[in-house]
């Protein structure tokens, strides 16, 4: 092989002095003054080329002095520490950034079947917000997706048309997650003890047949449940107010108004055995037969409510 | 290197700026023509289309007319290119524009180099000043492009280039009036057996290009569309890329293998890139390293793969066309490949960054009414903003006056512009990776030869 034949093979290596102009060589494509601007290619293709004038005699430059005057096995060992150099160096870049935590990425949505525990609620607004995660959570964890994405979906009607759409729910499959993710609020909020007595009773029942706005309600401002002011929930938080009212009722026994409430010394007892905040069950408390009565006259009064709120 | 080498290096470095120097207008074009995505992003592809069809044909008419008046020629028609870029009211004259800056750049940059083989007399200085010219060139653009945009507008990019070019064309005006005196057309370059072009070191550079392109455009994309840097700030931090590119170029000088400063360079891009992919946190320092990496490998790999592909081979400029023609070839591919995996992942973390913010809000101690008003702030910010990543600073305006709520609003802000910057950083992840994928199966083709030459 004559030094300037192309190859495919990469050039360059020191038994391989394969420059075009060698050292001390002439420039192939000087044109000498007068002479047809033509230069033979050692192949045969001829090509034209003027040299431009002012351009410098083509003295090609040693090697050796553009490689810092070094021998071609010295530049042979240097290449072979660049090549190591850049492995290494590529490797150690490489390792760091995932040995760091590579790739950042954002936060990850919690599991919304994860039990999510309650912090001691300072305040009926920590409760609040409290029991609307544990409803989103509930709710997100029987549909299958995240609780941020639930929350953002029941923002609007649009919105939560391009959920369901987007996820094949049908109106009910969401009326049933939002009923389930209430319930696991309730129960959450028992067993913290955030609410308690007929309270967790009476939420179970309401939302067995509370309708989806009044549960979507409930996931955006759940107040109303901590304060005992179930206005907010519509026609069934009448029901509710009505429900609870008469329970207070039971405790003004000396109320003139009340005097012949035959429940009333239930409420004395209520009002001595029930301090607020705590999570003795109502079953343990109230003996079997008040408990009877005062159940159907809350099924009663939830009954008229409803009937109220649905309408004949 | 005199007047006319600089000139023809900075004519080099200019055209081949240009397949990257509109990257960070683009959103500023499809803001105001109205178009979409994939409209815009022709306004990068083209260029390199054009020029990647075009390079080995000019190469061949610059032999036929002669290097200097081709040259010019192609400086000329490059500059009634930008000028109808500059002045462009819609996208269609846009593309045209571009289309035909490609020619022109296409002609000029083959003609350059056989222009710069004639003056220095020597092929491998003029191949690493045409190589070296260009990688600098594509280095600076994506930067240089930005600073413009925001101190200007996108229209001077281009209006900028028209004088540029015309200067550059000045000092070539001798041997075009030479050439037009004692040219004789020449001969057609016959095929020879061991003149063909050089596929293993062009197949590595189509390759390494691809690379490059996610190098030149993501980095700048992700500094300034990812984690909201000015221009400015963008340029400055992407300054490292040529700067390294410039270290390698000296390091390269002292390496007489073609192959190991090929592949030394293709692992360092390699490198670099997958660094960028896996980086551990949204911050401007993590980014140096990566680019020192890949900038001295663009150099490194470009230079050895392009002095591989000319060697010993005549035509020059011909050669050097198929290296412009491969080059760009693998922006082309390593586009159409990025851009569809870059936009589905920036979907998909869009979703996370909004499940990540909603999560920040929802578990945030503010009042259920004030998170239901953020959130509709949130989400109308969000709207408004389109694609890109938000700003969101103004959903919070105005702050509460209270302490205690000002700082928790603080907390949230900041909380939401963290994931937001983490969603954007791991959006580009895979297309880095995949990139960083690119140059490593370069080291195939450069791998392909009958010997090891160490």
């Amino acid at each position: 092989m004559t030094p300037d034949e192309p190859t495919d093979e990469m050039p360059g290596g020191p038994e391989d002095p394969t420059e075009v102009n060698s050292p001390g060589d002439e420039p192939t494509e000087v044109n000498p003054p007068g002479n047809e601007p033509t230069e033979v290619n050692p192949r045969g293709d001829q090509a034209s080329q003027v040299i431009p004038p002012g351009s410098r005699p083509a003295a090609a430059p040693d090697p050796g002095e553009q490689a810092g005057s070094r021998g071609p096995a010295s530049r042979g060992q240097r290449g072979i520490g660049v090549l190591i150099g850049s492995i290494v160096a590529s490797l150690v870049l490489v390792g760091a950034y995932a040995l760091a935590g590579g790739p950042v990425a954002p936060d990850g949505p919690a599991d919304p079947c994860d039990a999510r525990p309650w912090t001691d609620p300072q305040n009926l607004e920590e409760a609040a917000q409290q029991f609307a995660l544990s409803a989103a959570d509930g709710a997100a964890c029987e549909l299958g997706v995240s609780r941020e994405e639930l929350t953002r979906s029941i923002a609007d009607d649009q919105a939560r048309q391009d959920f369901m759409d987007e996820h094949g729910f049908s109106e009910s499959d969401l009326e049933d997650a939002l009923r389930s993710g209430l319930n696991r609020a309730v129960d959450d909020a028992e067993n913290a003890g955030a609410i308690s007595g007929i309270t967790p009773a009476l939420l179970r029942a309401a939302i067995k047949v509370m309708p989806m706005d009044t549960m979507i309600g409930l996931l955006e401002n759940a107040d109303s449940i901590f304060n005992g002011d179930f206005g907010s929930m519509g026609g069934l938080g009448d029901a509710l107010n009505a429900i609870t009212g008469g329970f207070d009722g039971l405790g003004n026994s000396g109320d003139p108004g009340n005097s012949n409430d035959p429940l009333g010394s239930l409420g004395d007892a209520l009002e001595g055995a029930l301090p607020e905040g705590t999570t003795d069950d109502l079953n343990q408390i109230i003996p079997e037969e008040e408990r009877q009565k005062l159940e159907d006259q809350a099924r009663e009064k939830l009954k008229q409510g409803l009937e109220d709120f649905l309408g004949p | 290197m005199n007047l006319r080498t600089a000139a023809l290096a900075g004519a080099v470095g200019l055209v081949l700026a240009d397949s990257s120097i509109v990257v960070l207008a683009l959103p500023e074009i499809f803001r105001q023509f109205d178009t979409s995505i994939s409209g815009v992003s022709w306004v990068l592809i083209i260029f390199n289309l054009v020029l990647a069809l075009l390079a080995v044909p000019a190469a061949h008419m610059a032999r036929r007319f002669g290097p200097g008046r081709s040259a010019a020629v192609g400086l000329a028609v490059f500059a009634g290119g930008s000028l109808v870029c500059g002045l462009a009211t819609g996208l269609g004259p846009l593309l045209t524009g571009r289309a035909v800056q490609a020619v022109g750049g296409a002609v000029a940059v083959v003609a350059a180099l056989e222009l710069m083989v004639s003056t220095f007399g020597d092929d491998r200085r003029a191949i690493a000043t045409w190589v070296g010219a260009g990688a600098i060139g594509a280095a600076i653009g994506p930067g240089l492009g930005g600073l413009l945009t925001e101190l200007v507008s996108w229209q001077s990019i281009f209006l900028v280039q028209v004088p540029v070019a015309i200067v550059a064309g000045v000092p070539l005006k001798d041997i075009v009036i030479q050439e037009t005196r004692e040219w004789k057309i020449p001969d057609p370059v016959q095929p020879v057996e061991g003149n063909r072009p050089h596929l293993p070191a062009n197949l590595a550079l189509a390759l390494v290009s691809a690379s490059i392109a996610a190098t030149l455009f993501l980095i700048v994309l992700m500094l300034i569309e990812g984690w909201l840097l000015t221009p400015i700030e963008a340029a400055l931090v992407v300054t490292v890329l040529p700067v390294a590119a410039l270290v390698g170029s000296r390091i390269g000088n002292g390496i007489e293998s073609e192959r190991i400063r090929a592949a030394s360079g293709a692992i360092l891009l390699a490198g670099g890139l997958a660094a960028l992919g896996l980086l551990p946190k949204a911050t401007v320092w993590l980014v140096i390293p990566p680019q020192i990496l890949a900038g001295l490998g663009l150099s490194l790999v470009l230079s050895a793969l392009t002095e591989a592909a000319l060697h010993g081979r005549s035509f020059a400029a011909v050669h050097g066309g198929w290296t412009i023609s491969a080059r760009h070839a693998g922006v082309v591919i390593g586009l159409l490949i990025l851009t569809p995996i870059f936009t589905h992942q920036l979907d998909v973390q869009k979703e996370a960054a909004l499940d990540a913010g909603t999560a920040i809000v929802l578990d945030s101690p503010i009042d259920p009414s004030a998170k239901i008003d953020l959130g509709d702030k949130l989400a109308n910010e969000v709207e408004a903003q389109g694609d890109r990543v938000p700003d969101l600073s103004p959903a919070f305006e105005p702050m509460p006056t209270d302490p205690e709520d000002h700082a928790r609003y603080e907390e949230i802000l900041t909380g939401i512009e963290s994931q937001l910057k983490d969603a954007a950083t791991k959006a580009f992840s895979l297309s880095f990776l995949i990139s960083a994928l690119f140059g490593l199966l370069a080291l195939i083709p450069i791998g392909m030869t009958r010997r090891l030459d160490l």
